[in-house]
């Protein structure tokens, strides 16, 4: 029965002023096409709200009624609003018809075309003869017009033409077509635009004026025609305000009018029309309080106005209609730009109307049924053509308060009852719903938006779609669920079996079914034995009882289905975080930990919370390592009727309600599980049978209680309590998982060695392993080195370990691992050599470890384990001496500046820091390249010497530059060969030292002082100076003698003489002690002729200053 | 007076419901379960300004055709609505507040019970007592 409460399209459109332009050749002219074009398309929001049609030049216009009433005394109107009067309005009767005509000002034949011109005017007037309807002359010109004021032909000629057809100067347009069409058009269309508004507010004021011919007492519904009519011109003039102000006086009109069941439909559909405009036009005012409080008012008169009690439904349909349109109009307005809030928004409107629709269908339930009889005539015969809106199709224009045929009235009521029986409801209802629960969504309203999908879940139901209500359900179950609203969420399930049971749906029929007898399900013990019955039957294999309530016709197919589903087996899976079934899991693994060599024990700890027993047909639970699934396994032998048969054994799975039983499993871990942990990552009950139905219950990890509760401090995992011989389900803990760890080791390390280590030594270690197994071990592997260390990969480089010989080969080896030992026998030991090398000093941390395995008996004869142990240690590394050098001259005299050419001394001396004794072997000095030995045979005088702490020891050699040098030379490194005094066989390692660098000097000349080396009193001492040339050219030289008292001397006194490059020069004196002792020798003074530096203080340094004498000895044979 | 009291725990879930009539129980729990929408909504919209104290009356929730739905929520997030028929417009924001007011403090006693656990579904024949009474009024 939409018909009565659907809204006309024309009401729902926007009223747009209606232009008519005639004289258009719109199919065969081109020009005329395309200046229709540019009318008609692209009407976007910026062009004027008109609406173009094209008309035949001799159209027929709705006739005007030529009667035109002056006075309404006799006149009873018999409706409010006739149905097709907006149409008109908006289609039919143009506010302004336009003729276009091809004219151009210069046309030569003037006269007839503006004849012919005038004739259309002509026509065009008579066809629209008593309308108001503007006329408007538009030329069509090829030409482009001057401006105005130049073309006198144009201005004579459009006079003329004007008051030929009878216009006034402004109904008369110039159309160019030129390039600029469309700019053309807008001008064009602005001023009819205008022409519009004037046609439509003389209208709107016409209808006003009928006003004071109208009385109170017959003419009611035409107040309230005529505020409507005023309005919609008003609309139409796009005069919004005036329009709105005018629906409103209509609607209070309205409201002013009889009610009575007779003419209720028709007013409250013109109230639905009036109130539709109102609402509409507030949302454009971005007025929404003002729609929503409009609304309201007509939803709260109207409400309680329900009518002819056999046509109740109909009120329904108004009101869900009046809901659903207000909700899209609210919808409009958001999408132009309104915001709405979480209580309100269009959502509570759609499901208004979906609320509305559903106590429509069941009113028509309780008031419909198909007619028996056929009417002649059909009263519903002109049920879509009717005169005036709203009127019963078999007593139209009829307007007193008693139907004027009872018997009629009641054949009318009942082929519109019947009319309602074909309507599909639950398809009227699901869109609303959907509509809803968008808006619900939107509005953050997660809850209301899952009411209504359990709504919509229910009309599919109603309407037989049970896979889709299925569906709509199982989505919003898990909320339900989540927020413990188990009276909800029983109502759902209750539809989901039914769903379930309809379709013959095994795996949601199951889940409904464990979850409906659960204990937190709110049904009575008898429910939840029917259901665990049901269970029981289709896990057997039968066919499960019908749920109560369901049409037999249904039922009848689902047995069907049924038997159908039956003759194929059946497994399915289900996770039981999706619902809460009845069972209750725990596992928990003994301990915490769990050595390698011991058996792994769990728990699993099952509980049912049913009506009565029930029967599993297998337990498994899978493991992270998939090995020990084996071993946690249960198969119950029975089938799933049997009946226990009183004894609770461990290989049964036959669950008491309320009683909890606990199934051990052990196994033993295997190797590669060392180290890691075993966890259990799902546990499988099965139902039923594989080879029939089957249904696995997984519960992943844990498990734990099915539900829970907050308020309940975390759980201490201790020994389950057991009262009156039974397990108390709340006090076992979960403990997924435990950790297997390597069997203790009962081996000693014993490390021998004598810290600290010394830089560069091969340093010695003893490493003994000593079993303390009961039993051999065997397969021993050795591992040592230096302890990973991320932060330096320095530390790498800087130590070397190696095995048994103190060998290093090219490649830095810092850990040697699976040193392989071989087998040790019980009580037995064996030792190792090791040594290490470091290269650096300070503290670096060693690792030793070893490895084995070993057999030890267990229940099942014996198993070998692999053990292990580790042991660090500290190794601090120090230097083992320190070495200074001194570099001397001749005279053992620091130096600071080396002669070139001149020998000199150096003399390192090793100062031992090491806590033990140290053993040289021999000591070596390699030499740069411009530095060599002065003697020919170099030996060590370190070879061979031993150090304690703090004792030094010191060589000297003899050296001098060669080649001419820079003026600062690097003399080379010194290498020190040494070792650890001690028993051990371990070789001597070179410690290299650099050599300081030394600055030189270049001297022109030296000189050497040749002489015994020591003389007597009064005894002859010769001496000879020798003078070496270091240049390439002769020096000459002046040179004079001291006196002394300590000599007399004969040779020169002064003397000057040449010194040849590459030629020694040889000066002789002889000297004649006088005193005895450490004498000083008499100065030779030195002057070198054309040096401007003085020589003489380089050359003396070169000298020795003092000898010694000895006194003349008593000659003893003197004496005697 | 009103036609539905109910106490709904921190969680969300029911603690206590009671209708009248009894007969259309489920659309009450349906009622009161939507409502929680808007009272989380108002919840969450003042604890961004934690240091302003929220007042515990939420007052209407939002107004059904035939009902109205009004909410309260304690400090800890105890949640109460009460029901009141649409046509019962005589009823002043003041009745309702005073409703809410002598609910909780029904509430507090109750919990006040040694004997209770928080969290439980609530039994107290007191407590319904005084339920009872703001329903029959």
């Amino acid at each position: 029965m939409s018909w009565a409460s659907e809204l006309p399209v024309e009401l729902q459109r926007r009223p747009t002023g209606l232009v008519g332009l005639t004289g258009l050749d719109v199919t065969y002219n081109a020009i005329h096409k395309l200046i229709w074009d540019s009318f008609y398309n692209n009407r976007r929001s910026d062009r004027v709200p008109l609406q173009f049609k094209v008309f035949a030049g001799d159209h027929e216009y709705p006739k005007c009624r030529t009667n035109k009433r002056q006075s309404y005394e006799w006149y009873i109107p018999k409706g409010i609003l006739k149905s097709g009067w907006m149409n008109k309005h908006l289609t039919m009767v143009p506010a302004v018809v336009v003729v276009f005509f091809d004219l151009d000002w210069d046309e030569p034949l003037w006269k007839e075309k503006q004849m012919e011109c005038a004739t259309r005017v002509e026509i065009v007037r008579n066809s629209l003869q008593g309308r108001g309807t503007k006329v408007a002359v538009v030329l069509i010109q090829k030409n482009a017009p001057l401006p105005p004021g130049e073309d006198m032909v144009a201005a004579e000629r459009a006079a003329s033409l004007c008051s030929a057809c009878d216009l006034s100067a402004k109904q008369l347009y110039v159309l160019p077509h030129t390039d600029h069409l469309i700019g053309y058009t807008i001008r064009l269309e602005n001023a009819f635009y205008e022409l519009a508004q004037s046609y439509y507010h003389a209208e709107a004021r016409k209808v006003k004026s009928h006003r004071d011919f109208l009385n109170k007492t017959t003419h009611q519904l035409l107040f309230v025609r005529h505020q409507f009519k005023i309005a919609f011109f008003n609309e139409l003039k796009q005069d919004s305000h005036t329009a709105l102000k005018h629906y409103k006086q209509a609607y209070g009109h309205l409201l002013d009018l009889r009610m009575h069941d007779t003419n209720l439909l028709e007013i409250k559909t013109i109230a639905g029309f009036i109130s539709y405009k109102i609402c509409r036009l507030s949302f454009q005012h971005t007025a929404p309080l003002d729609a929503i409080a409009q609304f309201r008012k007509h939803i709260d008169f109207f409400k309680s106005r329900v009518g002819c009690p056999e046509l109740a439904f109909e009120h329904s349909a108004w009101m869900s209609k009046q809901f659903q349109v207000f909700g899209d109009l609210f919808d409009e307005a958001i999408k132009l730009g309104l915001t709405a809030i979480q209580t309100q928004h269009p959502g509570f409107y759609y499901q208004q109307a979906a609320n509305h629709s559903i106590s429509r269908k069941q009113l028509c339930r309780g008031l419909c049924k198909p007619l028996t009889q056929v009417f002649q005539p059909d009263p519903l015969e002109s049920l879509n053509h009717l005169d005036f809106y709203g009127q019963r199709p078999w007593r139209q224009g009829h307007q007193s308060i008693e139907p004027p045929d009872v018997q009629r009235e009641k054949e009318g009521v009942m082929a519109l009852q019947s009319l309602e029986v074909t309507v599909d409801h639950s398809w009227l209802i699901i869109p609303l719903l959907s509509s809803a629960v968008a808006q619900f969504k939107k509005y953050k309203s997660p809850r209301m938006k899952r009411f209504l999908m359990v709504q919509m879940g229910e009309e599919y139901y109603h309407a037989k779609d049970y896979n889709k209500a299925l569906m709509l359900l199982n989505k919003v179950t898990w909320d339900y669920r989540g927020e413990r609203w188990w009276p909800l969420l029983t109502s759902i399930l209750d539809i989901s079996l039914k769903c379930a049971y309809l379709t013959a749906k095994v795996q949601e029929y199951v889940s409904a079914c464990l979850e409906l007898a659960g204990p937190y399900v709110k049904l009575s013990n008898e429910e939840k034995t029917r259901i665990q019955m049901n269970l029981t039957r289709i896990m057997s294999n039968d066919q499960p009882e019908p749920e109560p309530g369901l049409e037999p016709s249904c039922v009848e197919n689902a047995r069907l289905l049924w038997q159908t589903s039956l003759e194929s087996p059946c497994v399915f899976t289900m996770d039981v975080q999706n619902f809460v079934p009845f069972v209750e899991y725990k596992a928990m693994f003994s301990s915490e930990t769990c050595g390698a060599d011991q058996e792994v024990e769990l728990q699993v700890y099952i509980r049912v919370n049913c009506q009565f027993p029930i029967r599993f047909s297998k337990l498994s639970v899978q493991l992270n390592n998939a090995i020990y699934n084996d071993y946690c396994r249960v198969t119950d032998g029975h089938g799933i009727s049997a009946a226990s048969d009183g004894d609770f054994t461990d290989k049964d799975l036959y669950l008491v309600p309320g009683k909890t039983k606990l199934y051990t499993f052990t196994f033993l871990p295997v190797k590669d599980d060392i180290n890691s942990q075993i966890e259990v990552s799902s546990m499988v009950l099965e139902l039923g049978s594989e080879t029939g139905r089957c249904a696995l219950l997984r519960w992943m990890g844990g498990g734990g209680d099915a539900l829970l509760t907050p308020f309940i401090s975390p759980q201490v995992i201790g020994k389950p309590q057991i009262k009156h011989g039974e397990i108390q389900w709340n006090s076992v803990g979960v403990r997924p998982k435990t950790k297997v760890l390597p069997r203790t080791a009962k081996v000693d390390l014993d490390l021998c060695h004598q810290p600290p280590c010394l830089l560069n030594e091969f340093y010695f270690l003893s490493l003994t392993v000593n079993n303390k197994e009961d039993v051999d071990i065997s397969n021993v592997r050795l591992s040592f080195g230096v302890k990973e260390d991320s932060s330096t990969n320095m530390a790498d480089q800087l130590i070397q370990v190696c095995l048994d010989t103190p060998n290093l080969g090219d490649k830095t080896v810092n850990r040697i691992s699976d040193i392989d030992v071989g087998t040790i026998p019980k009580g037995g030991q064996c030792t190792k050599k090791l040594y290490i090398k470091n290269l650096h000093t300070g503290t670096r941390i060693v690792f030793f470890k070893v490895e084995y395995e070993v057999s030890i008996p267990s229940r099942q004869g014996t198993m070998t384990c692999s053990c292990q142990k580790e042991e660090e240690l500290s190794l601090n590394t120090v230097n083992p001496f320190e070495v200074s050098v001194k570099l001397l001259s001749m005279k053992f005299e620091a130096l600071d500046m080396v002669q070139i050419h001149e020998p000199f001394l150096l003399s390192p001396e090793l100062n031992c820091t090491s806590p033990w004794t140290i053993q040289m072997s021999a000591s070596r000095l390699r030499l740069a390249t411009n530095v060599c030995h002065v003697d020919k045979d170099v030996t060590s005088q370190l070879q061979g010497v031993s150090l304690n702490k703090s004792e030094c020891a010191s060589e000297c050699f003899c050296l001098r530059t060669i080649n001419p040098s820079p003026t600062a030379v690097s003399l080379g490194t010194y290498a020190v060969s040494w070792r650890r005094k001690t028993d051990e066989d371990i070789p001597y390692v070179d410690t290299i030292f650099p050599l300081p660098s030394v600055d030189t000097e270049f001297i022109p000349l030296s000189v050497d002082l040749r002489l015994p080396a020591f003389g007597g009193v009064k005894s002859l001492l010769p001496l000879s100076y020798i003078f070496q040339n270091r240049t390439p050219y002769p020096q000459e030289l002046e040179v004079a003698m001291d006196t002394n008292d300590c000599f007399m001397f004969s040779g020169n006194k002064q003397f000057h003489f040449r010194v040849l490059p590459g030629v020694p020069y040889e000066l002789k004196y002889n000297l004649f002690p006088l005193v005895a002792g450490h004498v000083n020798l008499p100065k030779l003074n030195f002057t070198l002729i054309g040096y401007p530096d003085p020589i003489d203080p380089v050359l003396q340094k070169m000298l020795p200053t003092h000898i010694f004498i000895k006194p003349c000895g008593k000659v003893l044979s003197q004496g005697t | 007076m009103a036609v539905c009291v109910a106490v709904i725990a921190k969680e969300n879930y029911p603690l206590f419901i009671k209708t009248i009539p009894t007969d259309n129980e489920l659309k009450f729990y349906y009622t009161v379960h939507t409502s929680l929408d808007v009272v989380e909504e108002k919840i969450s919209s003042v604890g961004k300004n934690t240091n302003e104290l929220r007042e515990l009356y939420l007052g209407l929730l939002y107004p059904t055709e035939d009902y109205k739905v009004y909410g309260y929520v304690t400090n800890t997030k105890v949640k109460f609505v009460i029901v009141v028929e649409s046509i019962n417009s005589s009823l002043r924001d003041n009745e309702i507040r005073s409703m809410f007011r002598k609910l909780h403090n029904a509430y507090v006693d109750m919990v006040c019970n040694p004997f209770y656990t928080p969290g439980e579904n609530i039994t107290s024949q007191k407590f319904e007592n005084v339920v009872m009474s703001m329903m029959h009024d």
